[in-house]
């Protein structure tokens, strides 16, 4: 068993910001690995093509992309072909827009859940961002097919990409919980996000380089979106474009660390009220 | 008592409510509302205001200054009409909303069966949704691998166990449901209603289960509004009224107390020409129970006759007319009902214009020790047939039992003395030859 009648639980009002108490999420480790195991066994069920759906929609996206920003608007796309450039982009992009998108919404899917027992409410958001990340393996795997069709050998820059993937994931996490905190009170998260969502990949370096960025002020304006980093740094660390994004991810990283340790603190503030509101 | 093992202290939860609008309003201040409302809703939003944000104001306490203990392994039910603040109680014991104000303490792992079949997900076979449910109500994998079998069969799922829930009937959905958390093995746990779940005889098992869970030590507090459930599972019962507690005691007292006052009946109710309790042809004008020396009362004891009596009164010449009287018991099964009919020589014979007194006579030692509300129905039933009047809880009768003279019981004094009547039955024996024979409780 679990625990034994030494523990105690006090039950009482909290006011102002409440203590972080992180372990928790530890002790309710098996609720998230449970919900993120849901998620995935349930995405694709009866669907025709089943898993093949997470390779379809960055291919696709990348088909159109190519069309209209590769050949019609001419982007440039610092040297690699179009098509692997803007995909190399949009596994961790994608990554990013599904996580925001199911995360904002895992509270207020699973508010039966919520009002029926306690958990750590991290585990919901948490679980989302966990599901998605098989999403974004098996579009991975295709990006390398593509590398070795194009013909493109990763560089020893390779080693950051680990790096690369937990600043997506905490990126994800922080606006996540903010958002689907934000949510369980306001609906109007809900209708805002796919807006939201669509400006976001326009600033940043999806369909086109950073280095088309001329003006300083703005590169550095972009940077501030933790995702510029994310992205910049998949296509130096896999496609070995020259430009290292060096300045860019520190500011990437320092965003995403500000903006997760408000989001924590913000979703942890919020949580004691979900049941009431959802 | 040792030491508590939930103690509460002052618990209070209040919620924020939206209040109804001015009903007199012009056209233009609803206008200028409208416009004005998002600015505020924004307004309370950035300045962390969050009940202007949400377009709240006015306060409800759901539960106010709630305080008591409970013992390692008592069972105690809480029971109180709808809105009483029961299940605001637990959801506060079980940690899925805070308190106002208030605090408490609970030593233990606690276990909360607020509602079965918690998160389960109609994609996924039923294997699939005990493990999801498990975890979620706090068990780990290997435990639930340890007692899957036996949840399966206490289910009853049996070979549909691989099927996805979905195809699953709601019975089944919610005996799959009850059977994970009842295999949870908490020290305290928390039971909210779920006893009403399935069929009959699944509700029996699930009783049984809970009771069971009880007398293995668990720490339970149950929820529930079967006051018959309460008194056959708990020792004790805590009585919640408008979110404050009202009475704490032995179970079966404070159930009796409950019954009677939540019923809310008199022994008599008249009817005066501002309300309707007729039609044109005919209107009852009073109803009142009497006992055998002819007072009006709504108590009477078990061994005791009694009348239900109802004056009416005819408008109408040359219409028959039949009143039933319908006895419930306090958890609003019939008891019995009774036709007037039963006499021959009123049946279809006219009734006379003016007033009529009818009474139906309840012999003593018949019903149980309960609240009986009544309920009349009174038909014109010729020429035509035309319903005049019905309703339920007019009047009611508490049958008690004061302990003097003979009854069904016979002196046995000792435990429930179970079932919906109490009738005095002939007994014989025969030994040697010779008949002797008895009324039990002579």
């Amino acid at each position: 068993m679990a625990s034994s009648s030494e523990d105690v639980i006090e039950i009482k009002p909290n006011t102002g910001w409440a203590s972080l108490a992180l372990s928790e999420l530890w002790t309710y480790r098996e609720v998230a690995f449970f919900l993120a195991w849901r998620d995935v066994k349930v995405r694709y069920k009866q669907t025709v093509f089943g898993f093949a759906w997470a390779v379809f929609q960055p291919l696709i996206t990348m088909a159109i992309f190519s069309v209209i920003f590769g050949r019609v608007a001419k982007l440039p796309s610092d040297g690699v072909p179009y098509p692997l450039f803007v995909f190399a982009g949009l596994v961790p992009w994608l990554f990013f827009a599904n996580c925001v998108n199911k995360a904002s919404n895992s509270l207020v899917g699973g508010g039966a859940i919520l009002k029926q027992v306690y958990f750590c409410r991290l585990a919901m958001p948490v679980s989302s961002i966990a599901s998605s990340l098989l999403d974004f393996a098996l579009a991975f795997g295709v990006l390398l097919v593509l590398m070795a069709y194009f013909g493109v050998v990763p560089t020893a820059n390779i080693i950051w990409l680990p790096f690369l993937i937990v600043l997506a994931i905490f990126a994800s996490l922080s606006v996540s919980l903010v958002l689907s905190a934000l949510n369980v009170q306001f609906r109007d998260v809900k209708h805002a996000i796919p807006f939201v969502v669509q400006i976001w990949m326009y600033v940043t370096p999806v369909v086109y380089p950073m280095s088309v960025v001329d003006k300083p002020w703005l590169e550095t304006l972009l940077a501030l979106n933790p995702m510029a980093g994310v992205v910049e740094g998949f296509r130096w660390a896999l496609l070995g474009v020259d430009t290292a994004p060096g300045p860019t991810i520190m500011i990437s990283v320092a965003v995403t660390l500000t903006l997760t340790v408000v989001g924590v603190f913000y979703f942890r503030r919020m949580e004691r009220n979900f049941a009431d509101v959802v | 008592m040792s030491k508590p093992v939930i103690s509460i202290r002052g618990l209070s939860k209040m919620y924020h409510i939206a209040a109804a609008r001015k009903s007199k309003q012009t056209l233009q201040e609803r206008v200028v509302e409208s416009a004005t409302r998002p600015f505020k809703r924004i307004g309370g939003l950035l300045t962390g205001n969050r009940t202007a944000a949400a377009d709240l104001d006015q306060e409800f306490w759901a539960l106010n200054d709630v305080s008591f203990d409970v013992g390692p392994g008592e069972v105690v039910g809480l029971i109180g009409r709808n809105g009483a603040g029961k299940s605001t109680l637990l959801k506060l014991l079980s940690r899925i909303t805070e308190p106002t104000r208030g605090t408490a303490t609970i030593h233990g792992r606690v276990g909360s069966l607020l509602e079965v079949g918690t998160g389960f997900h109609p994609e996924l076979s039923g294997r699939e949704n005990v493990y999801l449910n498990g975890s979620i109500l706090g068990m780990r994998r290997a435990e639930v691998d340890r007692k899957f079998d036996e949840i399966v069969e206490f289910s009853e799922i049996g070979k549909f166990i691989d099927t996805p829930s979905k195809h699953y009937s709601s019975g089944m959905k919610v005996r799959l449901g009850f059977s994970v958390a009842a295999h949870l093995e908490p020290e305290v746990m928390f039971v909210d209603e779920v006893l009403a779940v399935g069929d009959a005889a699944f509700r029996k098992k699930c009783t049984e289960k809970v009771a069971s869970i009880a007398a293995d030590g668990t720490t339970v507090l149950l929820v529930s509004h079967n006051a018959q459930s309460v008194t056959a599972i708990c020792d004790r019962a805590v009585w919640l009224h408008g979110g404050e507690k009202v009475e704490d005691g032995p179970a079966t007292d404070v159930i009796t107390r409950y019954l009677s006052e939540s019923i809310g009946l008199a022994g008599e109710r008249e009817f005066g020409d501002d309300v309707r309790s007729g039609g044109e042809v005919a209107k009852l004008r009073a109803i009142r129970v009497r006992n055998s020396r002819g007072d009006v009362t709504n108590t009477v004891d078990v061994r005791e006759a009694f009348c239900v009596e109802a004056d009416i009164e005819v408008f109408k010449p040359g219409c028959g007319l039949v009143l039933k009287l319908d006895m419930n018991t306090s958890d609003n099964m019939g008891a019995f009902s009774s036709i007037d009919t039963n006499n021959p020589t009123w049946s279809n014979e006219a009734w006379s214009v003016g007033h009529h007194t009818v009474r139906m006579w309840v012999p003593g030692n018949f019903l149980q020790l309960d609240t009986y509300p009544v309920g009349a129905a009174l038909w014109q039933w010729s020429p035509e047939r035309e319903v005049q009047f019905a309703s339920k809880d007019l009047v009611c009768v508490h049958v008690t039992d004061s302990g003097e003279g003979p009854t069904s019981m016979a002196g046995f004094t000792t435990g429930s003395f179970p079932g919906p009547i109490r009738p005095v039955m002939e007994w014989e024996m025969e030994s040697g030859g010779r008949i002797l024979t008895a009324q039990d409780g002579s």
